[in-house]
């Protein structure tokens, strides 16, 4: 499968401080991939490089097999991108905004522009300024989808808005998933986790991993046993097991390798014998709390 | 072309408000220079006032409108910052330059052309012959204003920001003009033709390249680099490249023998009185140098372009400040100058009473008339191919005001007003024993119109009558020292040719400054 980007140790300085420290990132092409981390991580400041909207202190990155430097012009009829921070020209009334990018694209669908017109319900003849943030944010969307692009960029694209309105544009998302690659920076994870199928985690500037989601859900289990006698925890405790805590007979942690073979016989070298053990999948939102606290620990 | 072209038509949607404010400032601007005769001498009161003060006001205003216009429409496509929208659409960005060059050419230059035409025609000029001359004048002031206004945009982020660097720009100019007034002498450095030519290139050069580079890589730091390099790379020519400021290169040095006119340095006594300091700053101390002139040929003038004063030890004359422009003419019936030279008021203090064998240097340029011939003045406006348009200045009797297209010409014209039909009893307050006057207008050698926006220059022949040697009584005695032109007079009119630059040498012997200070 050929990617549609990918980076190689990308490094991003402001003066003394770091906010990409040598990223390597490979989006397959036609994923839905998520680039999730806390505010601060640097998820926004890789798409900006991405996008060729700021450079790279060093290191590379390519997008749709172009040096993402040389993306400009052109190269943009192919990317639709969408920022919570862009600079809409507010001035224009929203059907003017469409009519005055249609030239622009030449695979522009005047038919799927209807159609997402009326999905998100937008008013054609309202002054930009007058929208609410909700349907700013629909509008950009439809801009950036009405063309087919064969990728699809959003920075913060949920942020701040109404459930509903969130389900629309996931439900517009969702129906361009199989002509485009979605790559998409969030730190909400409830809606990601429904729909995105690679995920990459970034971490005041570091990628801690980057994979599917499937195989995501597959290696991170909640494990609980329960000893036959109350002991304190035994130290070392292999590095992937993540937030270990004891209350009486009772443990808990998070493994983030998990192998259904390898992990029992792991617990079996580690606490002996033991009662009773259970393995229970975790929510993308718990997976990523583990990690954001162990790396705090750190 | 269709995206130059969509892009155009959103910018007149968006900016048709700045649009008609720009174009109904030109058509009040077009309006007023209609007519610029029009201070006559019923012509006061309320009408006057307004007339006088519009003039003052539209030029600026439209000035301002076309700024604020270039400003507002390169930055609804802002090229600095990471946030616009634009940035991550398909715009090719040569394209986007040229929509807003198109926009600038349609809503600037054109309407302006159209007006300058106008003008033209209203002033009686037929319009076919200066059709390149008035696209020439685009590239005069409304290029430098369009350039800058284009760099200003494309090199700060909005408005305000363009608004701040300009304040911040002319606040420095002045802080510049302030510390050179402060220093007195060197203001006739003259650059070798060279230097200026490789100036002008790196600074236009610069001013046109960083908005195409910020265009096509919207790096701002880089491309205010490139203007600061060019503007230093020019101001570094004119500084440091060899012969730069060499006046003695450009004046060879001649003996009074091979000099076009004779000038000895006169008895100082009875003409130097203290003047008031009208034209130094506080700092400087103006010397007067009186000056006796003879032997111009007939049909000849020489303009003394600058003089240099120092004291033959070097020591002495610290005081020096290198060449300073005079800007006189000698005619053939002239008969004495005064020359003045500044120095620096501290200099001045330490060795005004020392005795000094002083060096006076003087530059000079010889012009010949050609085409020689004579035109009658007439109550009425007259046409002239050199002059132009013209008539009785009826505000001054020693001017008659021309309309020319244009170029300001060069010229030298005599009136001897023993020739002329005018009675004593026209004005009885002018010396009508004055034999003759001369106006004079500095010759062009480049078809670069005057700088402005109206294409027909409006200029005065000023008729000064030449000097002759007299008491300082006799000065004050005499109630106008002017010329009298009316109805009827003959003015004998020719094209200057220039001839040669030279420079000849003086010596002041014996002399302490305090004697020549015409103001302390």
């Amino acid at each position: 499968m050929t990617s549609a980007i990918r980076t190689h140790a990308l490094v991003k300085r402001y003066r003394r401080i770091t906010a990409l420290d040598g990223i390597a990132l490979e989006v397959p092409e036609g994923a839905v991939y998520a680039l999730v981390g806390q505010n601060g991580a640097g998820k926004t400041t890789a798409i900006k490089i991405l996008m060729n909207l700021i450079s790279a202190t060093s290191g590379t990155a390519e997008v749709m097999g172009t040096d993402s430097r040389k993306i400009q012009g052109k190269s943009y009829t192919q990317i639709g991108y969408v920022s919570e921070n862009q600079e809409i020209p507010e001035w224009m009334r929203v059907g003017a905004l469409l009519e005055y990018l249609r030239p622009f694209y030449p695979t522009w669908d005047r038919s799927l522009e209807q159609s997402l017109v009326k999905q998100f319900e937008l008013p054609l003849d309202r002054k930009i300024k007058a929208l609410s943030r909700g349907m700013k944010m629909k509008l950009a969307l439809a801009s950036a989808l009405a063309f087919h692009p064969r990728l699809i960029v959003l920075d913060e694209p949920f942020g701040g808005l109404d459930p509903l309105v969130r389900d629309q544009l996931i439900e517009g998302l969702l129906e361009r998933a199989a002509e485009s690659t979605i790559f998409l920076s969030s730190h909400d994870l409830a809606e990601i986790e429904s729909f995105s199928s690679h995920v990459g985690y970034l971490d005041s500037g570091k990628l801690l991993f980057s994979e599917e989601m499937a195989s995501l859900a597959t290696r991170f289990r909640e494990v609980e046993l329960t000893r036959e006698t109350e002991q304190p925890l035994p130290s070392p405790l292999p590095v992937d097991w993540l937030q270990p805590k004891t209350s009486g007979p009772l443990v808990r942690f998070v493994e983030s390798r998990f192998d259904d073979q390898k992990t029992p016989a792991d617990i079996q070298r580690v606490f002996g014998n033991v009662k009773d053990i259970q393995y229970r999948p975790l929510s993308l939102r718990a997976i990523f709390l583990a990690l954001a606290r162990k790396t705090e620990e750190v | 072309m269709d995206q130059i072209l969509h892009i155009f038509k959103k910018d007149v949607r968006r900016h048709w408000p700045e649009i008609l404010g720009s174009l109904a400032i030109l058509g009040l601007f077009t309006r007023h220079e209609l007519h610029p005769w029009a201070m006559r001498p019923d012509f006061y009161g309320s009408s006057f006032f307004l007339f006088f003060v519009s003039g003052r006001v539209l030029t600026p205003a439209l000035v301002l409108a076309w700024a604020f216009l270039i400003i507002r429409v390169i930055q609804s496509e802002a090229l600095i910052g990471n946030s616009q929208w634009w940035i991550t659409k398909p715009y090719e960005w040569w394209k986007l330059l040229l929509a807003k060059l198109l926009f600038i050419f349609v809503f600037i230059s054109v309407p302006l052309y159209h007006s300058q035409l106008f003008l033209l025609h209203k002033a009686g000029f037929s319009l076919l012959p200066y059709l390149w001359s008035v696209a020439l004048l685009q590239i005069a002031l409304p290029c430098v204003l369009i350039l800058f206004s284009i760099l200003l945009a494309c090199l700060t982020r909005n408005l305000g920001q363009a608004v701040l660097t300009l304040v911040t720009l002319v606040a420095v100019a002045i802080a510049l003009a302030w510390l050179a007034s402060q220093e007195p002498g060197n203001s006739m450095s003259r650059h070798s033709e060279l230097s200026q030519t490789i100036s002008n290139c790196l600074i236009f050069g610069g001013a046109l390249l960083a908005p195409v580079w910020q265009y096509a890589r919207r790096n701002a730091w880089q491309s205010r680099g490139f203007v600061c390099a060019a503007l230093l790379g020019g101001a570094l020519f004119g500084a440091f490249l060899p012969n730069g400021k060499d006046i003695d290169g450009f004046y060879p040095l001649v003996s009074s023998r091979d000099s076009s006119v004779q000038i000895s340095i006169r008895p100082f006594e009875g003409l130097t009185s203290r003047r008031p300091n009208w034209y130094g700053t506080p700092v400087d101390v103006r010397l007067s140098i009186p000056a006796s002139v003879s032997s111009v040929a007939p049909g000849t003038v020489v303009l003394i372009d600058g003089i240099n004063i120092s004291a033959d030890a070097a020591q002495d004359s610290q005081w020096n400040h290198g060449w300073e422009g005079q800007y006189l003419r000698i005619w053939p019936e002239d008969h004495q100058k005064v020359l003045t030279y500044p120095i620096r008021r501290t200099e001045y203090d330490k060795s005004k009473s020392k005795r000094l064998n002083l060096r006076v240097e003087i530059a000079l340029s010889e012009y010949q008339e050609t085409e020689p011939r004579s035109i009658r003045l007439s109550s009425a406006t007259f046409f002239d191919d050199l002059l132009g348009t013209c008539r009785l200045n009826p505000l001054n009797t020693s001017t008659i005001q021309c309309l020319k297209p244009i170029q300001t010409p060069g010229l030298m014209a005599r009136y001897r007003a023993g020739n002329s039909s005018c009675s004593a009893d026209d004005d009885p307050e002018n010396d009508h024993d004055i034999p003759v006057s001369y106006a004079w207008g500095t010759p062009h050698y480049d078809p670069l119109p005057d700088p402005g926006l109206n294409p027909v220059v409006d200029y005065n022949l000023w008729f000064e009558p030449t000097s002759r040697i007299q008491s300082d009584e006799a000065i004050n005695q005499r109630p106008r020292d002017s010329a009298y032109l009316c109805v009827g007079s003959d003015v004998r009119i020719a094209r200057p040719l220039f001839k040669r630059q030279f420079r000849i040498r003086l010596d002041l012997p014996d002399t302490r400054l305090m004697d020549l200070a015409e103001t302390e």
